[in-house]
């Protein structure tokens, strides 16, 4: 890559990422329903603002993020419901817009992997217990309750 | 640019720097080959300080995203964050399994895998911040080359170190027995659960790194996936730990656990009863978080209370009984409430109010119980920025009760602008301004919320660490105490000692 092209590149980069004038959702993007407002907030906080380092729509100062939650809000009002909104930014922008991955094969893994866990340390923990059940205490020999009797007999442990 | 190295950085840094000694002792055990209670009381206090620094860290780190990035929040599950709460999880899970393997000598190979993990996970979480692998919102300096260099050093220590686990630890083995009902298995359930918690976070942070190299396809992990998946991990964990305090060791007795602690789950209940009551039609799941925090800070002490307190006798044996606990039991139940009061605050952000408006000055908007008004609007030139101060007032029913200006302030030369969010602290609770943009008929963008006990976030965590504090304090875990235990005692001893006086 020529130095000319990096630089390119980055001042790109940083002009996304640099705090711009704007910010996270401003007063003229509310919508007046209550009801549509808050579907919108709770959609664009699940949305990732894809020039953003790891920031959601939601909070995000990018322009590009501002465009999607004008965006988000006008498929609303046209009458989408959630789904379908998430559904035409997927098909837009890929999975990687959702901060919520959707379970597939891919992301078995990600998702099964608390169950996974719990699933070993339960298993370790039954083995532990059955091992217990199987393993009657051994009786005292004869030194050792000799050594009891004398312990006691002394009474103190000083 | 503002950053949070300034900050939370240098006590993460001791956190990681406590865990290298427990990792040390880890690899001292391991080539020696003896690991016994006594390995576990000299790794304790060291468990213990690594994780007062790592509590301390993460609840700073925290607060800065929350006073600079403005916009109320205060923890996005970034690489940062994730980064530093791995080796706290790991930590916290190897403080639980050092006591069982001090007391009843099992969990011994689990607690070196956990004190080899706990190093790993610092070390990792170094290696993603600081070779900038991964982006973050806590922005500090990354470099590619520095990079490299931890890669090395993390590939050294943590596969060395695993290769000499697997290698020596199966001759450390010995049959570990313990009961079904008892402290130690509980504690053991806590390390499962801990250890899930810590996966999650793990496979959460990298797992889009991994799937992009594997496939080149990209997906996005963020806060909705962990707290969907950790919500129901932290809530077992939460209803276990006033249940596991109150089990004896050895052989416990789950009936009278429960009887301990039902003063708790009452107190829990009726909080939550209570709250759904009093706010009507308010959010459901907050109630349950706030009455889980009651049960949890109420359960906290119910084991302490239980060892000292009894019916009819005088205050005079409830207080020597108390001095004459042990500093861990206090230590353990200060801890434990204090995550309690976390979860408090983290509940009430259910109630909070924010209001995103354009106000003329003079107009009040609604917060609350509070009411907030820009009064004016001002411009003052710094050195290098010209910020624009709005003055504002809170007021509760007609009457002033405090004022805040908060800032937006314009670097010129370098285009860009920083807001100063403006914070009242009011009772437990915060009002929380941060400015937009201003117009040209007067009135600005701002963003307002009323926060209640949110500080109960960060001063749980100020608990927690101060419980870790008190234990610390414990005779037993002073650094070197065996050892001078050990030259004491001849003297103790009857038969050899002199009469004093």
């Amino acid at each position: 890559m020529t130095s000319l092209r990096r630089i390119a590149l980055l001042s790109i980069v940083l002009a996304g990422l640099a705090p711009s004038l704007a910010r996270a959702v401003q007063p003229d993007e509310v919508l007046p329903d209550v009801k549509l407002e808050a579907r919108a907030r709770a959609i664009s906080a699940e949305l990732r603002c894809l020039v953003c380092q790891n920031e959601s729509i939601d909070d995000s100062k990018a322009e590009l993020a501002r465009d999607l939650r004008l965006l988000v809000r006008e498929r609303l009002k046209l009458g989408e419901s959630d789904e379908q909104v998430r559904a035409f930014l997927v098909k837009r922008y890929g999975n990687f817009i959702l901060l919520k991955p959707p379970l597939d094969l891919e992301t078995a893994f990600l998702w099964g992997m608390p169950a996974l866990v719990l699933a070993a340390g339960g298993i370790a923990l039954l083995f532990g217990l059955r091992r217990l059940r199987s393993t009657p205490a051994t009786p005292l020999s004869q030194a050792e309750r000799d050594r009891l009797a004398a312990v006691l007999e002394a009474d103190t442990l000083l | 640019m503002p950053s949070s190295a300034s900050f939370c950085l240098p006590l993460l840094y001791l956190g990681y720097v406590g865990s290298s000694i427990v990792f040390s002792f880890a690899v001292a055990a391991l080539i020696s080959g003896r690991l016994d209670a006594a390995w576990a009381r000299y790794v304790r206090p060291w468990v213990l300080i690594a994780w007062i620094f790592l509590t301390l860290g993460i609840a700073m780190g925290s607060y800065w995203a929350y006073y600079t990035l403005g916009w109320g929040g205060f923890w996005f599950w970034d690489p940062v964050e994730n980064a530093s709460l791995m080796p706290w999880l790991a930590g916290t899970a190897l403080l639980h399994s050092a006591a069982v393997m001090e007391k009843r000598e099992v969990l011994k190979i689990w607690t070196l895998f956990l004190a080899i993990l706990t190093f790993s996970l610092s070390l990792l979480g170094t290696f993603l911040v600081r070779s900038g692998v991964l982006t973050s919102v806590h922005s500090f300096a990354s470099d590619p080359a520095r990079g490299a260099f931890i890669l090395v050093i993390l590939t050294v220590f943590i596969g060395g170190s695993l290769s000499l686990y697997a290698w020596r630890a199966p001759s450390l083995s010995r049959r570990s027995l313990f009961a079904p009902v008892s402290r130690e298995s509980a504690l053991a359930l806590n390390n499962v659960l801990l250890t899930a918690c810590c996966a999650t976070v793990l496979t959460g942070t990298l797992y889009p790194l991994a799937l992009e190299a594997l496939t080149g396809d990209k997906i996005s992990v963020g806060a909705p996936f962990f707290n969907l998946t950790l919500g129901p991990l932290v809530v077992l964990i939460v209803l276990l730990m006033p249940l596991g305090q109150s089990l004896a060791w050895k052989r416990g007795d789950l009936l009278g656990a429960a009887q301990r602690v039902t003063v708790a789950a009452l107190g829990g209940l009726v909080a939550a009863l209570v709250l759904t009551a009093v706010i009507r039609g308010g959010p459901v799941l907050a109630a349950i978080g706030l009455g889980l925090a009651v049960y949890l800070i109420v359960g906290s002490f119910a084991d302490v209370t239980s060892r000292i307190w009894a019916r009819g006798q005088p205050t005079r044996v409830i207080l020597a009984r108390a001095f004459g606990l042990p500093r861990s039991a206090w230590g353990g139940a200060i801890a434990h409430a204090g995550l309690g009061v976390t979860l408090m605050g983290l509940a009430a952000t259910g109630w909070g109010v924010e209001q995103i408006v354009t106000v003329k000055p003079g107009q009040g908007i609604n917060l609350g119980p509070y009411q907030a008004t820009i009064e004016n609007l001002r411009s003052r030139q710094g050195p290098n920025y010209s910020e624009v101060l709005a003055h504002t007032v809170i007021s509760r029913g007609g009457a002033a009760v405090a004022t805040v200006e908060p800032a937006k302030r314009s670097f010129t030369a370098r285009q860009t602008t920083v807001t100063e969010a403006g914070i009242v602290t009011l009772g437990f609770g915060q009002i929380y301004i941060s400015l937009g943009d201003q117009h040209a008929d007067g009135s600005i963008d701002a963003r307002m919320f009323w926060k209640p006990l949110v500080t109960a976030i960060w001063i749980g965590a100020v608990i927690m660490a101060f419980g870790g504090i008190v234990s610390l304090s414990d005779r037993r875990f002073r650094i070197g105490f065996a050892r001078r235990a050990a030259r004491v005692r001849p003297a103790v001893n009857p038969a050899t000692s002199q009469p004093a006086e």
